[in-house]
């Protein structure tokens, strides 16, 4: 009897088993019409790419009204080649979409008729792991980013160069060449990025201007206007703006983090690593970079006017006591965290100080999209670039916390741009972390700064030799 | 021997001396309080501050004078991290994917971990060490082939073939869907299953053989057994697993954010919390950091309660457990 | 069936024994034995994830690669091991003091037992990234830059010490003291719970036998509730090693991850588990032989 009876409920089991296997083949059969659906389009789209050579005009009829609907709401001012109507393109995204993002997203989509999939991660930790997940997985996703600290790693690893995909008009004076001119590997650019775009982050000078007007200092902005801003005016605004109220220590600069060095370096021109666009080299000798890292260190040792080991320095700008605060842009826009919108003194900003004499340059920390290796869908995302990082689709002045700011994002943007690869490479070959190289760097007097920089010699020149290895194959 | 001569010196003195036994009471209680404290204060101090900061405004953060208590209760920060947080919906995604594979694991897992704690089958010597690898191996570990895996899923390859034959992929795409989690979990290979099935393994080791063997001579089946004689021998245990499980899977935020891309639940969103912030809330909300940690609240909040529900069961199972054992 | 002999409940057993155990193995194959295999292949190979052939054959490059030429993994191997070695026993004597004394009756127990186990519910998940302060860091903000800034929301014990108005002096030296009881009280509440469902589990029969015979507190706990938690004991070593193995503040795994996260590289990194595995296993199986061997047969 009882022999029968678990003979059942093992078959009752395994016809259960059948059961959710059933409901899974059928969710599966309807992801596979979905794709089927896709690649239609896609096949369609090589079709009609061959038929184009001939004559320009054997697309359907359906697309033919599709363009006259977007003609008549006007203002349109992409041009997209008619075989990419109904195409799809798939981006991977580092954090969730903006409002103002995907608004943008939706407005193109009806203007193009080109289908836009995004796919994010939480939060930016975990933005590697969904660029491989879905490389491995064979998802066929078209547009990924990179900073310039995943610089070659990343690019030489997933990224397509885009020299050659049509629909990218390098002559467009709206990409930020100079920029995209910095990460170029063998003379090929593999990331672009738009002049002025939301996701460009400029580095510049924070300071307090109620506290410069209390304590009748000439303000940087004063400086910068009548074009005599540069590390000597610099130290001198530092130098009167340090002092000492009712107990309580007010600095005249405060960096983002002693491990932020890299600004100094940047401004006067030159790097702990080199790049050419085509080979990597390591610069610890260069007089220029030891000079700068020792006018830093002096900064907090010799006049005092900073706090070397103050590792961030957002909290103690905002209760006014540091005058200056070097950062990105990102604390100017009002959904920061770093909530500098409710101050009650009134801030500005300006262009970060180059060394006297120097050209004016915008640095930046730049974020550069591209095309991932195996993307479907290579046109439509170079199309859809171009519109995405555009900040004409967005309304930029809601962003910003005061004109001032907005107009020192706005002066920046149009400058010629300068970004240092350094930690890319470094992390590249993942020996020494660089911002704890910085760090350590920061908090040496003067005349330690030289033999500190030799002590990690080896760690640069391993990681040069990795990089140009990298971008070899 | 040592362990002998220790329990000759234990004993000699308890006959020895009558005060001894009060001093040893006193100090016994005296160090039991210490220890109570000083864990106490380090388990509690970070939660307080946790509490504290949820309800500072953002000019409390910037006043350097107020440390543990706020000016005043800004309860507007919990009512930002409601709507950031999305609350209500993340709630329930929580509790549909992971809290829910995680109750389905505290009834897989006993079922496997019956298998090994009572029954010596020949297939068994190459299962446990897998067990244990199952134990051993961080999810991280292996995760870039097993989104692959989920991504492109087939019945042990039999659906490809298949597939090959009639000339059409048929694989299953599992990713963003709870399945990734579900199935897993119902074959007691989900998040942390080995561990849950090494803990019942353990409990169940010592419950009497003669009970189970009883019943089977009466003739009752494996499932009747299970279910008559093992289930309530064992409440202890799952108990355990149960907070443990419904713990974790609450905390699981890892492989969440990895294999969905929406709906997802309250742990990826307080992952994230900075982001959504920003996101949702922009310049409106007063302190980014009060609504963080207001959401970190409002995400232990719910499994605090279960906790506190389920610990009183703990204990009362004490006596059960005196009895049935 | 009802007139089987003994013997016939042997067969019985591994019938029964096959079946319950049947949809684990299913499981196992299906849904780990792949990525295992795997991610095993992928410390043996080159992984290129853009390619078709996502792996192609390196031997043990990477391997030789870790122990001559990378300048932090032998480093970082030696502090994990050491540290490894020195937790286990610390946490595992601790949290079964802790649960002694928790499994006492005495005023307070109960919330004094909801206190003990605060860290299952915080130390495991995210939220304790905010008892760091790490969480308010890792994903601040909209912009990819500003994820490396060091915040200043973490809760700092030298700070709070500060605050009492102690000397520079003795709060350093409190902090340290704290921080380290700190980082093995958050790592112990779940061993204690095991311990606590474990003492629970002891018939009371047991004590009362041991009562009536004489026994001071200590000679029960020698004598009864330490051998009847033998199979704690092994459990809390297992998940005490897992639990060490795995933390997110071991070096190891730090390199591991961060060339995951950071770099991308997965056949290096799989290396470094792999290789890290291996070594935890080796002195994972030395532990239980002499627990097994030693201990248990002397309690039996």
């Amino acid at each position: 009897m009882t022999h029968s009876i678990n003979f059942k409920k093992l078959l009752a089991l395994l016809m259960t088993l059948v059961m959710v296997m059933c409901v899974f083949a059928g969710c599966g059969n309807k992801e596979e019409e979905y794709y089927s659906y896709y690649e239609y389009y896609e096949e369609d789209d090589t079709a009609s790419d061959d038929t184009q050579s001939d004559d320009g005009s054997t697309d359907s009829n359906d697309d033919g009204n599709t363009t006259t609907s977007s003609k008549d709401e006007g203002g349109s001012t992409t041009e997209v080649p008619k075989n990419l109507r109904g195409t799809t393109v798939k981006m991977l995204f580092w954090r969730p979409l903006m409002d103002a993002e995907q608004k943008a997203i939706d407005k193109f989509e009806k203007e193009t008729g080109i289908k836009v999939e995004v796919k994010n991660t939480p939060n930016a930790g975990t933005y590697g792991e969904l660029i491989s997940s879905s490389l491995a997985a064979k998802e066929g996703y078209d547009i990924a980013m990179f900073n310039n600290t995943d610089f070659p790693g990343r690019p030489v690893q997933y990224f397509q160069p885009l020299n050659d995909i049509k629909g990218f008009d390098f002559k467009d004076s709206a990409w930020d060449i100079s920029v995209m001119d910095t990460q170029k590997i063998n003379g090929k650019y593999y990331g672009v990025s738009v002049n002025g775009s939301l996701n460009s982050e400029y580095i510049c000078m924070f300071f307090n201007e109620t506290k410069f007007k209390d304590r009748g200092v000439k303000t940087p902005r004063e400086y910068w206007e009548e074009g005599n801003w540069n590390w000597d005016t610099f130290l001198e605004c530092a130098k009167a703006m340090t002092y000492e109220d009712n107990g309580v220590q007010v600095y005249g600069y405060l960096n983002r983090g002693s491990s932020y060095i890299t600004y100094w370096t940047q401004a006067a021109g030159t790097d702990f690593i080199n790049y050419d666009g085509s080979k990597f080299t390591a610069n610890l000798s260069d007089t220029k970079l030891i000079d700068t890292l020792k006018f830093y260190n002096d900064l907090g040792h010799k006049y005092k006017v900073g706090d070397p080991e103050n590792t961030y320095g957002v909290p103690d700008f905002r209760t006014g006591n540091a005058a200056m605060f070097s950062c990105i842009t990102y604390p100017m826009r009002k959904d920061s965290d770093t909530k500098f919108n409710q101050m009650t003194d009134t801030i500005d900003a300006v262009p970060f100080p180059m060394p006297k004499g120097e050209k004016e340059v915008a640095l930046i920390d730049s974020t550069l999209f591209g095309i991932l290796k195996g993307a479907k869908n290579e046109e439509g995302a170079a199309v859809f670039l171009r519109y995405f990082l555009d900040p004409a689709n967005y309304d930029m002045s809601s962003y910003f916390i005061n004109k001032n700011l907005e107009s020192t994002f706005n002066a920046l943007s149009k400058m010629e741009k300068r970004v240092s690869i350094t930690q890319g490479v470094v992390n590249y070959a993942a020996q020494v972390d660089f911002g704890n190289v910085c760090h350590n760097i920061a908090l040496t007097t003067a005349d330690q700064t030289s033999a500190k920089l030799q002590s990690y010699k080896s760690n640069f020149e391993v990681a040069v030799q990795k990089a140009n290895k990298a971008i070899e194959d | 021997m040592k362990l002998l001569a220790f329990k000759n010196n234990v004993t000699s003195n308890f006959k020895n001396a009558d005060y001894k036994k009060i001093a040893s009471k006193v100090a016994v209680s005296i160090f039991r309080y210490a220890m109570l404290i000083a864990v106490g204060y380090t388990v509690l101090s970070p939660l307080f501050q946790i509490i504290s900061n949820s309800l500072k405004s953002d000019a409390d953060f910037m006043n350097t004078s107020v440390t543990w208590i706020p000016t005043a209760a800004f309860w507007q920060n919990y009512a930002d991290a409601l709507f950031v947080m999305d609350y209500w919906k993340a709630l329930l995604n929580t509790l549909i994917v992971p809290v829910l594979s995680g109750l389905i694991e505290v009834v897989s897992c006993g079922v496997v971990a019956y298998a090994f704690a009572r029954f010596k089958f020949p297939e068994r010597k190459i299962l446990y060490p897998l067990l244990l690898l199952t134990i051993l191996v961080p999810v991280r570990m292996t995760f870039l082939p097993s989104f692959v895996n989920y991504r492109n899923f087939d019945f042990f390859g039999i659906t490809k073939v298949i597939g090959d034959l009639i000339g059409k992929d048929l694989t299953i795409n599992l990713i963003n869907t709870p399945f990734t989690f579900y199935l897993p979990s119902i074959f007691g290979v989900g998040f942390q299953s080995g561990l849950f099935i090494m803990i019942y393994i353990q409990f169940l080791k010592g419950i009497p053989k003669e009970l189970e063997e009883a019943a089977w001579i009466d003739g009752a089946g494996p499932i009747k057994t299970f279910i008559r004689i093992i289930v309530p021998s064992s409440s202890v245990a799952i108990l355990t697993v149960s907070i443990l499980s419904v713990i974790w899977h609450w905390n699981e935020y890892y492989l969440m954010g990895l294999y969905f891309n929406e709906n997802q639940p309250l742990a990826v969103s307080l992952s994230n919390i900075m982001n959504l912030i920003s996101l949702k809330g922009g310049d409106t909300i007063n302190s980014h950091t009060g609504v963080a940690m207001a959401s970190c609240m409002l995400f232990i909040l719910p499994v605090l309660v279960f906790y506190l529900i389920l610990q009183k069961k703990f204990i009362k199972s004490i006596d059960s457990v005196g009895i049935v054992g | 069936m009802r007139n089987k002999k003994v013997t016939g409940i042997e067969r019985l057993k591994v019938r029964y024994g096959r079946m319950f155990a049947l949809p684990w193995t299913i499981g196992l194959l299906l849904f780990f034995l792949v990525p295992l295999v795997e991610s095993i292949a992928y410390a043996f190979s080159d992984v290129s994830l853009v390619n078709d052939d996502m792996l192609s054959f390196a031997g043990l490059k990477h391997f030789k690669y870790l122990l001559q030429e990378d300048p932090n993994f032998l480093d970082n191997m030696a502090e994990a091991v050491t540290s490894f070695v020195f937790s286990l026993p610390i946490i595992v004597a601790l949290s079964l003091i802790f649960a002694l004394i928790l499994n006492q009756k005495f005023r307070g127990r109960l919330f004094a037992r909801a206190v003990f186990f605060l860290p299952v519910i915080i130390a495991t998940g995210v939220v304790m990234k905010f008892v760091t302060g790490e969480a308010l860091n890792s994903g601040a903000a909209l912009s990819t830059a500003m994820g490396e800034t060091e915040s200043y929301s973490g809760i700092s014990f030298d700070q709070l010490l500060i605050n009492l108005g102690l000397p520079q002096s003795v709060t350093e030296l409190l902090a340290d003291y704290i921080a380290r009881i700190f980082n093995l009280v958050w790592s112990c509440g779940i061993q204690i719970l095991l311990f606590v469902a474990g003492m629970q589990s002891i018939p009371d029969q047991l004590y009362e036998v041991s009562k009536i015979e004489g026994a001071t507190a200590w000679e029960e706990f020698w004598f009864v509730t330490f051998p009847m938690l033998g199979n704690v004991i092994f459990l809390v070593l297992i998940y005490t090693t897992v639990d060490l193995f795995t933390a997110f503040d071991n070096p190891i795994m730090t390199q591991a991850y961060d060339l995951v996260s950071k770099n991308s590289v997965y056949d290096r990194s799989s290396a470094i588990l792999w290789g890290y595995f291996v070594i935890v296993g080796i002195i994972g199986s030395l532990i239980l032989f002499v627990y097994n061997r030693l201990l248990m047969k002397k309690w039996n």
